[in-house]
């Protein structure tokens, strides 16, 4: 397996595996929209997506949006998604993805790589930790308006 | 009367002190020159769009810096609100739900869904005034960081 920075020519490689990870997190399944948004993505520079590979299959992704903490006058990454293929689970996979997107902010300088997750998915917050990330819920609170 | 307009590379000076003033609320040490190269950076790129909250005299009251982003779930942009702050003389007179009020229609018009934050625990003052902006806490995620 090997880690691979995405780009448009994997946009056919990589959509299935997007949809599939919205698909995960209920929304309706639906390739065309998927593909279309990761296209956008790629011409716009918005995003940059790390997949894993075997051969000609592609076992996981993560995608990171790039971003700032102003206090500190620093980029920052948003690891915003990670998927890794129901039959490739527990092969670290998920580990080998995360090191790529640690790797890309050490490299550009970013002050870290911030990331959410649902306060049900255990198997997720082990991993993060494991990975030496730290839960921010004490010192901090997120808020949202629908606009 | 209290006026919110967009700012712009124009109006960086404007800008600097505040935002040199806000992140010395957060304990950092402050640093005009760093700001103005930040600032200038993000502006520059179009990596952020800001706010001032402004009186009559055109005198400052205020800022609010949001940096777009997405939300890969529902495929739409996200809006952070990143940055807000008002000067000590201007608090209390709903400068921060007036530029709250320009960055929700400025995520509007970016076709976000959501517009989002992050406060800290301990500042309830802030937390008053976006729960009077309407904004719900969000009890489903936990946030983590990696410190590089």
């Amino acid at each position: 397996m090997k880690i691979i920075t995405a780009t448009l020519d994997h946009l056919e490689l990589i959509a299935p595996l997007f949809n599939a990870y919205r698909v995960f997190y209920d929304q309706a399944s639906d390739l065309e929209a998927a593909t279309a948004f990761l296209r956008e993505r790629f011409l716009l520079r918005e995003s940059v997506i790390y997949m894993a590979l075997e051969g000609e299959t592609a076992f996981g992704f993560t995608q990171l949006y790039p971003s700032f903490s102003s206090v500190n006058l620093r980029r920052l990454w948003i690891l915003n998604d990670l998927f890794v293929i129901p039959e490739a689970r527990g092969q670290r996979v998920g580990e080998a993805l995360i090191g790529a997107a640690v790797e890309l902010a050490q490299t550009s300088g970013a002050v870290g790589v911030q990331l959410e997750t649902a306060h049900t998915n255990l198997s997720g917050q082990k991993l993060y930790e494991r990975l030496g990330f730290q839960r921010e819920d004490l010192a901090y609170r997120t808020y949202f308006l629908k606009v | 009367m209290t006026r919110v307009v967009q700012g712009s590379l124009n109006d960086l000076e404007t800008l600097i002190p505040m935002f040199d003033a806000y992140r010395m609320f957060y304990k950092r040490e402050g640093d005009l020159d760093g700001a103005r190269a930040y600032l200038r950076a993000r502006l520059e790129r179009g990596e952020a769009t800001f706010f001032l909250a402004l009186e009559g005299s055109g005198a400052a009251l205020g800022f609010a810096l949001c940096y777009s982003t997405f939300s890969s779930v529902v495929m739409k942009p996200l809006v952070i609100l990143n940055d807000l702050y008002t000067t000590q003389a201007a608090r209390g007179q709903g400068v921060g739900a007036a530029l709250i009020d320009a960055c929700a229609n400025f995520a509007r018009l970016e076709g976000a869904t959501v517009l989002r934050l992050r406060t800290a625990t301990d500042n309830e003052t802030a937390q008053r005034v976006y729960d009077k902006a309407g904004f719900k806490r969000d009890a489903v995620y936990y946030t983590y960081d990696l410190s590089l």
